[in-house]
């Protein structure tokens, strides 16, 4: 029984002569610096940009809390910049005060999304990001709209 | 092993994480011929070898920064081969077809084998690549865990304490599935393997 499995592990040896083709790791190699950068300039979350920035950089020595931090204020630029469209924004939903350069709008006006869909008569003469919330000019009723 | 005009892996490991790119690249290369064998005897398949090293490799640069030499960067790469393996082994199920990779003139003079042949004649006359594929048969039936070791102790020559740093078991377990493995594979290749004088 002993010499048989012995027989197994000598046999086995055949395995360990299977190579691949001629010069296969520096094609490897290549392939592997095309994936890389591929993998780069793939649309992503900004934690996957930030993981591939620090992957091509790896000499940066932030403390660990800072990623935290940073991915935090990324996120809440990213929530500022895109939110989500719907009966109301989320700055409402917050009772947080718009950015200084949104138009005039009022907590009880109904948010409309302001983009390439709206005529260009209701879009404001101030230049606005292509995608924010702006509540509607005129208010639903007849109440004079609070002005902050 | 590095030749001992090239650098140590250690010296690489320490060059990269200070963002010295090509020593990365210089592991790669001493690196691929290597991960490349461990992976395709567990797989059998050449096109999944080559997708999981580049997986592996991908991922070895994401985690070098957080690598505290705690182990030798062979055992470490090993591990990351080894895991991302057997859970894409997992996943893929039972494969149907497996693809042979070239031989290796040296397997001719290697005394281990020659001594095997020579004294058993159903191996003898059944030809380099017809048992090239009864072993990949053979092996593709061990269950992952067990194909893991036969791969790494007897085809790439590991330890047993390595391995069970890798597979993170003990070495008696590394042992008692060697001895399960290879009852199983004598069981499956019980028409080539003889007593000697039977």
């Amino acid at each position: 029984m002993r010499e048989e499995q012995d027989m197994v592990s000598k046999i086995l040896r055949l395995k360990a002569y299977e190579q691949p083709p001629p010069g296969y790791p520096e094609r490897f190699l290549a392939e592997f610096h095309r994936r890389q950068r591929a993998e780069l300039l793939r649309p992503r979350g900004l934690q996957g940009v930030w993981e591939g920035v620090l992957a091509i950089w790896p000499a940066f020595e932030v403390p660990r809390v800072a990623y935290a931090a940073i991915a935090v204020a990324a996120l809440a630029g990213g929530v500022v910049l895109l939110g989500q469209p719907g009966e109301k924004s989320a700055m409402a939903r917050a009772g947080v005060s718009a950015p200084e350069e949104i138009p005039d709008f009022s907590l009880q006006q109904r948010p409309v999304f302001i983009g390439k869909t709206l005529p260009a008569s209701q879009v404001s003469s101030r230049p606005v990001a292509s995608q924010h919330y702006v509540l509607q000019p005129l208010p639903a009723s007849n109440d004079q709209p609070l002005s902050f | 092993m590095p030749e001992d005009s090239e650098p140590a892996d250690e010296e690489l490991v320490a060059r990269t994480q200070a963002g010295d790119l090509e020593a990365f690249d210089a592991l790669v290369l001493r690196y691929t011929p290597r991960i490349y064998g461990l992976i395709y005897n567990m797989t059998s398949n050449r096109e999944d070898t080559d997708d999981l090293l580049q997986e592996v490799f991908a991922k070895a640069f994401r985690s070098i920064r957080g690598f505290r030499r705690q182990s030798s960067f062979h055992t470490w790469l090993h591990a990351i081969a080894v895991n991302m393996t057997i859970n894409f082994l997992k996943k893929r199920g039972r494969r149907q077809t497996l693809s042979l990779d070239d031989l290796d003139s040296g397997v001719q003079n290697d005394p281990q084998f020659l001594e095997a042949t020579a004294s058993n004649d159903p191996l003898r006359e059944l030809g380099l690549s017809e048992l090239q594929k009864k072993l990949n048969e053979a092996m593709q039936k061990l269950s992952n865990d067990h194909r893991a070791v036969v791969t790494m102790f007897d085809i790439q020559g590991m330890p047993h304490a390595e391995i069970a740093k890798i597979l993170k078991i003990s070495e008696g377990t590394v042992r008692s599935r060697l001895f399960y493995a290879h009852r199983q594979l004598q069981n499956f290749l019980k028409e080539f393997i003889s007593q000697q004088g039977a």
